[in-house]
């Protein structure tokens, strides 16, 4: 599958990637190597692998990290009480056979996403998601499983890979992650889309909307995120605002700016962003002007 | 054949090396694996595949196809100059490419083991070079090395490096404050799935329990950043340090000199408005620096509550107070009442105590100079 059929095959599920995004996805690809998307919350990150996984028709596996995420959870665990009740069954009936009885047997073994992700017949999508949000620990972990796609269990031993998966990781650059994870992953970084490329999005996902409210919206959002809010609306932000004027019946984007700011709650998700967006500034913004330029005078203090 | 296009590699990730991309071995092979795997009608897809290959970071990822044109069509790169010492290519990327794949579909070859053994030795060679150079560079020179020269020597192209060591520091510090076991007489919890799994053993009898190992935390660091006057010139790279550690360490920062504000959010974002951000910020101040004022305002405003027995508070100035000569000794014992360490950075070599900080030095753990690069590297061991 080549770079071309990597974007169509993308968009005939619903996700209009970048060429940039596409070159990426078929050089994880080719080279079989896991693919870091990093940015901003709400850009799409974690729907491309689940576009990924419907354009191959492949399962897709979820690993959510979380802080203290470990290994039981994210890689394997043993039936702990299957195995007591066996021990028990052991002690009180006589035993069946002569043959010793393994507790340490594949079938006490619980398959977490890791595990199951590489121990599916068909190559599977595994999505690890919010890497960032896990502990040092796990990611040191996940190193082994990366780059050899194996999972040593000690009382079993190495369990090699029956099928390669198609690895994506995400993060929201919340932690720094290891050099030594990064340089196991391709990188790609997720920004926000352009206004053309986002109202294509908006328009696959919101069939019933229309074209003048669409570019209207999207236009408006792009100036919004010049402004200097503490939380960028990403394309989430774009569809629920979107849809919720289109389900206030508004065919046509609305020129009232108290209007708007009733329903910019889809779009502003911090209290300063709320304060900081009036009817006055909506209106600076709708006449294409920035809200929040300033001119300051301290001395020196370039960090560009 | 594909020689030139490995020399091509090899030189082009030595340049993305010089501009601080971490590329090596691993990724010469992917860069060259991928230009075979493309096909020759596509290969303007070279750049964003060996964006993804080379890429570490968003800041890598901005700067790269700058880099690429630059490398690659320097022709293309209107009103710069080249540097001299760079390696000069004698072919266009894409004449190189399509002569690989030509001379690939001609002779069919095993091209993949054979070029990347070349890469290896190539790169093995450029590595004896540059041991080689690195021992002929032992003695005198006439170049300051950089971690000894004073922070307000520094130049702005200087600065983009600092960033990076600043963030190596910041990593250090975190590594060293997570290392430390802190005593505690709480007992630790009870581990139930780990006993369990444990008891197994023993015919699911818990006989050996197994206790939660307690977690790790950061401890709370603050940063205070003087931005007055006297500081100008060393604000600019103790504000890079500050970000580093917020970055890295999660730390809140703060400016100061009349007053005191808050910048942590506008550090994380790597936006070329947090200047004027800044400005806006310290923007009506007035001009004079009250530490002791700003100080009173950070424990009693700003991180009420926050501020507990293991916090760090790092403060960057100079010392140089237009407040009440005694005011600095009461806030920064306000701050060491709430069991908080004070260290005070100087951006001298020698503390030149004010009247101010001499009657407030029983409140600080510590004066750490921070006047240069290696002083700054001396932090890990010093913080804490």
């Amino acid at each position: 599958m080549d770079i071309r059929a990597i974007t169509a095959g993308l968009k005939k599920v619903g996700y209009i990637p970048d060429e940039s995004l596409s070159t990426a996805l078929w050089l994880s690809t080719a080279l079989g190597r896991p693919l870091l998307l990093e940015g901003d919350a709400g850009v799409g990150k974690t729907s491309i692998a689940a576009a990924l996984a419907k354009m191959h028709g492949r399962q897709l596996i979820r690993l959510q990290c979380y802080e203290g995420l470990d290994l039981q959870q994210a890689a394997y665990e043993w039936n702990y009480s299957r195995q007591l009740l066996e021990i028990r069954l052991h002690e009180i009936a006589p035993v069946h056979d002569s043959k010793e009885f393994d507790l340490f047997d594949r079938s006490y073994l619980l398959q977490r996403p890791l595990l199951q992700a590489i121990s599916t017949e068909q190559p599977s999508v595994l999505l690890i998601d919010e890497i960032d949000r896990s502990d040092e620990a796990f990611e040191a972990y996940l190193l082994e499983v990366l780059a050899d796609f194996q999972i040593s269990i000690p009382e079993l031993g190495t369990v090699r890979a029956t099928s390669i998966p198609q690895v994506i990781l995400t993060s929201n650059g919340t932690r720094e992650l290891s050099d030594a994870l990064r340089r196991r992953c391709l990188y790609h970084f997720v920004d926000y889309p352009d206004i053309a490329r986002e109202i294509e999005i908006v328009k696959n996902n919101l069939p019933g909307a229309t074209t003048q409210l669409i570019e209207s919206a999207v236009t408006f959002i792009h100036k919004l995120r010049n402004e200097d809010l503490q939380k960028i609306p990403g394309i989430a932000e774009t569809l629920d605002w979107i849809s919720a004027l289109h389900q206030l019946n508004r065919s046509i984007f609305p020129d009232d700016p108290e209007l708007i700011l009733k329903t910019m709650s889809c779009l502003l998700k911090t209290k300063s962003d709320h304060w900081q967006m009036s009817a006055k500034n909506v209106t600076k913004l709708l006449a294409g002007e920035r809200v929040g330029e300033t001119k300051g005078v301290a001395a020196g203090l370039s960090l560009a | 054949m594909e020689s030139t296009l490995i020399q091509g590699i090899a030189c082009f990730t030595a340049y993305l090396r010089d501009n601080g991309f971490r590329v090596g071995i691993s990724e010469q092979q992917a860069m060259l694996n991928s230009v075979m795997r493309l096909p020759v009608e596509q290969y303007r897809q070279i750049q964003p595949c060996w964006r993804a290959i080379v890429c570490g970071n968003k800041d890598h990822w901005r700067r790269y196809p700058e880099l690429f044109k630059l490398y690659w069509f320097p022709e293309q790169i209107r009103g710069t100059s080249r540097m001299s010492g760079t390696t000069r290519r004698s072919r266009k990327l894409s004449d190189i490419v399509e002569d690989m794949h030509a001379q690939m579909d001609a002779a069919n070859a095993k091209p993949v083991e054979s070029s990347l053994k070349g890469l290896k030795d190539e790169s093995a060679s450029g590595s004896e070079e540059a041991g080689d150079n690195d021992l002929a560079a032992g003695g005198a020179s006439a170049v300051d090395p950089l971690a000894k020269r004073d922070f307000g020597e520094w130049l702005q192209t200087d600065l983009q490096q600092l960033t990076l060591l600043a963030e190596e520091v910041a990593m250090k510090v975190r590594k060293r404050l997570l290392r430390r076991k802190q005593v505690t007489n709480k007992a630790h919890a009870l581990n139930l799935r780990g006993t369990l799994r444990k008891s197994v053993h023993f015919g699911g009898i818990p006989i050996s329990p197994v206790w939660q190992r307690p977690r790790k935390e950061l401890p709370n660091i603050f940063i205070l950043v003087d931005v007055s006057r006297s500081m100008e010139m060393y604000a600019q790279l103790f504000l890079r340090v500050a970000r580093a550690f917020c970055e890295v360490m999660q730390a809140r920062a703060f400016v100061f000199h009349t007053h005191l504000a808050e910048i942590t959010d506008m550090l994380k974002k790597r936006s070329g408005r947090v200047q004027e951000k800044i400005n806006a910020v310290t923007f009506g101040f007035g001009g004079g620096t009250r530490i002791a004022t700003s100080l009173n305002d950070f424990v009693s405003v700003h991180v009420k509550g926050a501020l507990a027995s293991k916090s760090i508070v790092l403060v960057l100035s100079d010392g140089y107070d237009t407040d009440p000569v005694e005011d600095l000794a009461q806030a920064l014992q306000l701050i060491a009442a709430k069991g908080a360490k004070i260290f005070w950075l100087h951006p001298s070599e020698r503390t030149h105590f004010s009247t101010s900080l001499e009657l407030a030095s029983p409140f600080i753990k510590r004066f750490i100079p921070a006047h240069n690069l290696e002083s700054l590297q001396r932090l890990p061991e010093l913080v804490y």
